[in-house]
């Protein structure tokens, strides 16, 4: 369900897992003209306060930038002191991406810009900061040029290999998810290559023969260090592929529902069993990528939209809230748990900022309703409890635990030694005989276990 | 320093064929009552180290998230909740299990339910994920309800009753009714907060707001009473923690915490011994660690569930 809505064309980034309070910055779109020609842009961060009700999201800073973006990415580097939040790196044309303290951002304060660092050739369409070294950052570019930025040291980047010929366009980076040496790559003829750091040299190439891929994106599985997905924007064939590297020669799963070519796609990092994509026509799908039912299982389907989502992220801080980014002007959050706005509530329209494209404004596009969708019809993996113990009475703990026995234990809890003598001694004598030393001592322990024993009250 | 001693007892084979997600015995500790992702809902028969299941209640299309046996002053009667937006209530007459109500008022996932002390009635509180969480019972011949809507933002988790017990009673004698006639409870939600409600002339009201934690709140558990003027609540969180929250009558009514452990993963559960002296906690880690509040106020692991029962601990020599 929708949560909150931000009207701007924009790229988008989530605030890091590590930052508590959950932010999200939004930077004017690339290649997205409006009538006056402007090549105004901006970075703006929002705060995300889900305690008010209500569609609207504060803004919590905002700085201009002298270039729009096509990617924006956000990093736990740097956060040590009481406000760093980290940074956030945007990728441009001319070759620029350009980093920004996002403390400086979200607090007003001069200087927020950090770092312009220029060295591709063409724009730079695709960024990932490495999830263990938050410091690296990749990035690729036209000619094939991907580079790894420390910005420990940001003026000499690296290269994570020899360029394979031939040249093109490099569409997606990504890192993995469990080693943190490898990084892939991704092109428009559907080709990724594997690169290893340590070795400085591409690893393996894959390539789906048959297919006409034109693979726009590019994710690792969050658990499984071998598996990684391809997207295909291109509209005859659009589907997503999943891949085993160990047996690269063809995709392990084709993933097929949309009917256009796919232009974006998230694999949620709390659960693996969750994958979002989002294509040209106007669906964003959430599939479970490790289900065996030829052709895909998709789990949920977002409410159409009017217009293309360009980009989807899943919220690295809570996991059931997913970002869409849409070529209609909004940038929509959900909640995939149900609750949020209800489809009555819609906000006044906000007042237009100049970066948004008055076109928008001539003809209003009849925005659908969202229409009350089933929730995922398998919990997440974040819902289900897998261990637990409840005590009962007489000192029994009930405990129970995720293994495949699907057995419960129960045991027995003592925690007063000097009552388990005293107990014992009550046995110790014949029965014949009732003991005349043994006086009660425990007051309280005794009327209850006269009324349980006894059924009454 | 108390020691513990847990050695296990038994095992009992539920049969379920996906996770279990709760397991509880009823009043006298005769029946376990399991729930699983497998939808279903086993209820055993466990006297004298044997177990035979006795019933498997279907009806829920998700999920059960949780079981809670009813006071047996009311009969045989669990409730369960699940992803399936759903609350039963099941009775046992004459040795078979029914359906006698479906709640299906919420939105989303109902991830907690839990019968009231019975001194306020055949009562129920649950949580869901709809951000809401209502109050059913049984009054005049027909079940009703209470919804209160927009308890958490992102969820709500959790949900304990406070003991019916009026802190203080038991000091202070006769003086007071030793059953309180406010009901209290606490959620613990997505929006990393406990929230205390009281109810108040019919409806419930949110008492107080309890900030500490730095994730979501997976679990809360208010600690039964014996009438001591201290309220404790203890919070189990996606942040590892565990916090307990303590309020004490006799010095000015404030609630304070104090971290019990930063554990290694996510903490799942959190259930007080009946006479609450003991808490266990359970985590990701797949662990069962029992907890005890030393003389000077600090809180000491008193043993570790799967060590008891791997190791094999000193049993007690009873002849």
């Amino acid at each position: 369900m929708k949560v909150k809505e931000i009207a701007r064309t924009a790229n988008v980034a989530w605030s890091p897992a590590t930052m508590q309070d959950v932010h999200i910055a939004c930077g004017t779109v690339a290649q997205q003209l409006d009538a006056t020609f402007s090549t105004s842009a901006r970075l703006e961060v929002f705060s995300l306060d889900l305690a008010s009700s209500g569609l609207a999201v504060p803004l919590a800073g905002t700085v201009d930038s002298p270039l729009r973006f096509h990617k924006l990415a956000w990093s736990a580097h740097g956060q040590e002191g009481v406000n760093a939040c980290g940074v956030i790196a945007g990728g441009s044309d001319n070759g620029t991406i350009t980093l920004w303290a996002a403390d400086k951002i979200i607090g007003d304060t001069e200087g927020a810009q950090l770092k312009q660092m220029i060295h591709h050739t063409g724009p730079v369409r695709t960024i990932d900061f490495n999830p263990f070294q938050p410091n690296l950052l990749a990035s690729g570019g036209n000619d094939s040029e991907i580079f790894i930025w420390d910005l420990n040291n940001p003026d000499s980047p690296m290269s994570p290999g020899n360029k394979l010929h031939p040249l093109e366009d490099i569409s997606g980076v990504a890192w993995n998810r469990q080693v943190q040496h490898i990084i892939a790559s991704t092109s428009p003829s559907g080709k990724s290559v594997l690169w290893d750091l340590r070795k400085n040299e591409p690893i393996i190439q894959v390539a789906d023969p048959n297919a006409r891929v034109h693979c726009n994106a590019i994710s690792w599985h969050p658990d499984v260090a071998t598996q990684m997905v391809t997207a295909s924007g291109d509209d005859r064939s659009p589907v997503v592929q999943l891949w085993d590297l160990r047996f690269a020669t063809s995709p392990m799963r084709t993933l097929e529902r949309h009917k256009k070519g796919i232009l974006s796609l998230a694999w949620c990092p709390q659960d693996s069993d969750l994958l979002l994509t989002a294509a040209k026509d106007n669906l964003v799908l959430c599939w479970n990528p490790n289900s065996d039912i030829p052709g895909g299982e998709v789990v949920y389907e977002l409410p159409a939209t009017s217009q293309w989502i360009f980009e989807v992220h899943w919220c690295p801080r809570n996991p059931s809230m997913i970002s869409t980014a849409s070529f209609d002007g909004h940038v929509t959050m959900y909640s995939l748990l149900g609750g949020g706005v209800s489809a009555h509530e819609e906000p006044a329209e906000q007042p237009l900022q100049q970066s948004d494209d008055p076109f928008a404004n001539l003809a209003p596009k009849p925005r659908q309703q969202p229409v009350e969708t089933t929730p995922l019809k398998k919990p997440p993996k974040w819902f289900r409890r897998p261990c637990g113990a409840r005590f009962s009475f007489g000192g029994k703990l009930v405990s129970f635990r995720h293994d495949n026995s699907r057995s419960v234990r129960v045991s027995q809890v003592v925690t007063e030694e000097a009552l388990l003598e005293r107990s014992s001694s009550l046995k110790r004598p014949s029965l014949n005989k009732i003991s005349q030393t043994f006086v009660p001592r425990k007051p309280l322990v005794q009327p209850i276990l006269r009324n349980r024993t006894s059924g009454t009250f | 320093m108390a020691s513990g001693v847990v050695s296990e007892q038994y095992r009992v084979d539920t049969g379920h064929e996906d996770m279990i997600h709760d397991a509880q015995m009823d009043y006298y500790g005769k029946r376990l009552a399991t729930c699983s992702s497998d939808r279903t809902i086993k209820i055993f028969e466990v006297v004298e180290n044997t177990q035979n299941l006795v019933a498997t209640l279907t009806g829920h299309e998700g999920p059960a998230w949780q079981v809670d046996w009813a006071h047996p002053k009311f009969g045989s009667i669990l409730a369960s909740c699940s992803y399936d937006r759903k609350v039963i209530i099941w009775k046992e007459v004459n040795g078979t299990w029914n359906k006698i109500y479906e709640f299906g008022e919420h939105k989303s996932s109902v991830n907690s339910v839990q019968w009231a002390p019975h001194e306020w009635g055949l009562m129920l509180a649950c949580a869901s994920s709809d951000d809401s969480f209502s109050i059913v019972y049984y009054s005049e011949g027909s079940w009703k309800y209470k919804r209160i809507e927009n308890a958490h933002n992102m969820g709500c988790n959790s949900v304990s009753w406070s003991p019916a017990v009026n802190p203080g009673s038991l000091v202070e004698g006769g003086a007071r009714s030793p059953v309180t006639a406010v009901k209290r409870l606490v959620t613990g939600g997505g929006d990393m907060l406990l929230k205390i409600w009281m109810e108040e002339n019919g409806e419930w009201v949110m008492e107080e707001k309890l900030e500490g934690h730095s994730d979501w709140v997976r679990d809360v558990a208010w600690c039964p009473g014996i009438g001591l003027p201290i309220s404790r609540i203890a919070s189990c969180s996606q942040d590892c923690k565990v916090m307990i929250w303590t309020k004490d009558e006799t010095v000015g009514g404030k609630w304070n915490s104090v971290v019990l452990k930063t554990f290694s993963d996510v903490v799942w559960h959190g259930s007080w011994s009946i006479t609450g002296d003991i808490l266990a906690v359970s985590g990701a880690d797949n662990k069962v660690t029992l907890w005890k509040e030393s003389m000077e106020g600090a809180w000491v692991c008193v043993s570790e569930v799967d060590k008891g029962q791997e190791g094999g601990t000193q049993q007690p020599q009873i002849s």
